[in-house]
């Protein structure tokens, strides 16, 4: 798509701050749309850059009267909305940062990483705060500033505040930031005593962007769908900065529905869109169920047309020839959807060969939190289903003490890696060792550059909703089971394959002398296990029959109990639970 | 296409009164709850003696956290109520579901 008559993206390398950015951008496009909220297909909120602004400028007004002043934290609990963002831009300008929070982790989470990120103002949801405030901890937490969106009229805030009515009238200053000053902080796990805060810079943000953007570039007339919640990663970065500093526009949807998805490529003539491989594979099986009602000749007739377009789409996409053959399968994501991003978790490589075959450009990469949102991307040029792509500008990539196929753990290096973990220096020690951030992630670079992934080192796994899940964190669930002792761990830690995919959490018990593994036993488990959010839950178990290897604190010497158990029992010893 | 359960299959108890839309508002907790497991059973194509009130919905339907979303438009059609996605956060039983529907009745 040409892009004519429009002023181009900012020039990054010109700024020293996501602040400073925005604040140029919302001048930039003032009449541009920059947001757009629908509800149930309902259009709610349609806002210009300009508008953008002034909601932000009065609410980064009142944050500075409420004694908010640089470098104070302001954490967001929020589904994709227009508040987030302008909530963010507001903290931004005042030279705050921003810590956001997974709106889908427990009440009990949430009071656990506002203690740990020390955030000085939370904005939330009516319906999060009230769950905030329902759970015993909330007795036990100064939360100082308290902005609530939506609260019915009447309803009982508790000493919060109406984020609607918080703002304050007359020009904030604003607060220039550096590009070594902490931008957000951002939990890429978290809890369970262990939270890992990834303190990101400025410069880490610009720098993301700037390469991006230099691979997957935005422009006014782009209208990305944000489905990815946007304290993920890559909702973040691909958007809201990216767009914003680009002229584009953002949609969000409140929902996750797959129909009222659908709907949205079509209502808002969608271009660009970022998808986890749970909301992709759920797009797949909708498109295969509707081509199989296909009668005989019609079907026989896409799978020609299917054919033809992968001949002429073989060394690049070729979306407009694409949309001629398959006219249908593209109206279908509105017509006008020229990328369409994937990442976060693993993603089948027959899925997006399905999508791509259909002449829908779609590219998927791989990135880490702590190496700001992604360090490798498909260019396309050509297609490959079997890697995650290339590094992207500005990214080294290194392999580990590779095997004889060389296969190792992929280190990258690059101005996006995070400056450090919050409060934790001996973790960022191990994590970041002379520059090279240390991913876990077992990989290889073939011939032509591309990165292909094979495993994981570490005890953790990543959900096809694109969330970390480390065993430590919800262990807990299971304190006062009545067994000797017990210990989680990722499938894939204690046997090794190589490939990524159907990644699963194993509980390793021990039982207790004479004890037997009864019915009242299981029952248990499943319903500590049912009090965990559905992606968190442990799938099924083993027993094990000798004491855990232990530290002189008692901590259980995890690695030496993963070699034991895969020494001795294989994956056929796991009983689903 | 209206993709409802037909009717006949949401009331099939037969304890239960044939009732219309229109009475919606007055159904008993085990009535909401029964009308769930039964839209459950025709949209997911389940038999419906395999679910009961208080089955992880994931485990004995076989879905994942987008598929349970799809149900969630069923149910606001069926109830003729607004159900945010967040209702479904931390629910995975049919009968906490019924509670939250209820509560918005």
């Amino acid at each position: 798509m040409a892009v004519v008559d429009k002023l181009p993206m900012l020039d990054l390398d010109q700024y020293s701050s996501l602040g400073a950015a925005l604040r140029d951008a919302l001048d930039r496009w003032p009449n541009e749309t920059c947001l757009i909220e629908s509800d149930r297909g309902r259009e709610k909120t349609r806002l210009t850059y300009s508008d953008f602004k002034e909601m932000a400028l009065p609410l980064a007004r009142a944050l500075a009267d409420a004694d908010f002043h640089a470098g104070d934290r302001a954490a967001i609990i929020m589904s994709n909305q227009s508040k987030w963002l302008i909530s963010a831009y507001a903290v931004f300008h005042g030279g705050g940062v921003v810590v956001p929070l997974d709106c889908k982790l427990t009440a009990a989470e949430h009071f656990e990483l506002l203690a740990h990120s020390r955030a000085k103002v939370l904005v939330t949801e009516y319906h999060l705060w009230r769950a905030l405030r329902e759970t015993a901890e909330y007795q036990n937490h100064e939360l100082g500033t308290v902005l609530v969106t939506e609260a019915p009229l009447g309803a009982d805030l508790a000493g919060a505040l109406r984020w609607e009515e918080f703002r304050q009238n007359g020009d904030p200053v604003f607060i220039p930031r550096q590009r070594e000053d902490t931008a957000c902080i951002v939990y890429s796990s978290g809890t369970g005593g262990c939270p890992k805060g990834c303190v990101l810079t400025h410069g880490n943000y610009l720098e993301q962007c700037k390469s991006l953007t230099a691979w997957y570039p935005f422009w006014p007339g782009v209208r990305y769908l944000s489905i990815l919640p946007t304290n993920h990663a890559i909702d973040f970065m691909v958007g809201f900065i990216g767009p914003f500093v680009c002229g584009a526009c953002v949609v969000h949807l409140r929902t996750l529905r797959p129909e009222l998805v659908r709907d949205a490529f079509v209502k808002f003539r969608i271009t660009h869109v970022s998808l986890v491989p749970l909301v992709l594979k759920n797009l797949e099986r909708g498109l295969r169920a509707k081509f199989a009602e296909l009668s005989p000749l019609r079907s026989a007739l896409l799978k020609r047309m299917i054919a033809l377009n992968k001949l002429l789409t073989r060394r690049r996409p070729h979306v407009k020839v694409s949309r001629r053959l398959l006219p249908q399968v593209h109206r279908a994501f509105g017509g006008e959807l020229s990328t369409l991003i994937t990442g976060g978790a693993f993603v089948e490589p027959s899925t997006l060969q399905f999508f791509y075959d259909l002449g829908i450009p779609v590219t998927n990469g791989y990135g880490l939190t702590e190496a700001g949102t992604a360090l490798t991307l498909n260019d396309l040029k050509p297609f490959r289903a079997d890697t995650v792509g290339k590094p992207l500008p500005g990214v080294e990539l290194r392999i580990l003490n590779p095997d004889a196929e060389g296969i190792g753990e992929v280190a990258a290096r690059s101005k996006t890696i995070m400056a450090r973990y919050l409060d934790a220096p001996e973790l960022t020690a191990e994590t970041i060792v002379d520059g090279w951030l240390l991913t876990g992630d077992l990989g290889r670079l073939d011939g032509s550059g591309h990165l292909q992934l094979f495993g994981r080192k570490k005890n953790m796994i990543v959900t096809e909703g694109g969330k970390n899940i480390y065993p430590e964190d919800i262990e807990t669930v299971f304190d006062g089971l009545p067994v000797k002792e017990y210990c989680i761990f990722a499938s894939n830690y204690l046997w090794p394959r190589m490939s990524l995919g159907e990644e699963l959490l194993v509980l390793v018990l021990r039982l207790v002398e004479n004890q037997e593994f009864t019915r009242a036993l299981e029952d248990e488990i499943v319903a500590r296990n049912r009090r965990l959010p559905d992606f968190k839950r442990v799938r099924g178990y083993v027993l094990w029959s000798r004491d855990f290897p232990r530290t002189a604190s008692l901590k259980i010497k995890r690695t030496l109990l993963a070699e034991e158990i895969q020494r001795s029992l294989d994956r056929a010893a796991v009983k689903e639970l | 296409m209206n993709e409802s359960a037909p009717r006949e299959v949401l009331h099939s108890s037969p304890k239960q009164e044939i009732c219309g839309d229109d009475v919606v508002l007055m159904k008993s907790p085990d009535r909401t709850l029964e009308e769930i497991l039964n839209l459950a059973a025709v949209h997911f194509k389940v038999p419906r003696e395999k679910l009961g009130p208080d089955d992880d919905f994931f485990k004995t339907l076989g879905i994942d956290s987008l598929q349970t979303l799809d149900l969630l438009t069923k149910l606001e059609n069926h109830f003729h109520i607004e159900l945010p996605d967040y209702e479904l956060q931390g629910v995975s039983d049919f009968r906490t579901l019924a509670n939250r529907i209820r509560a918005r009745l």
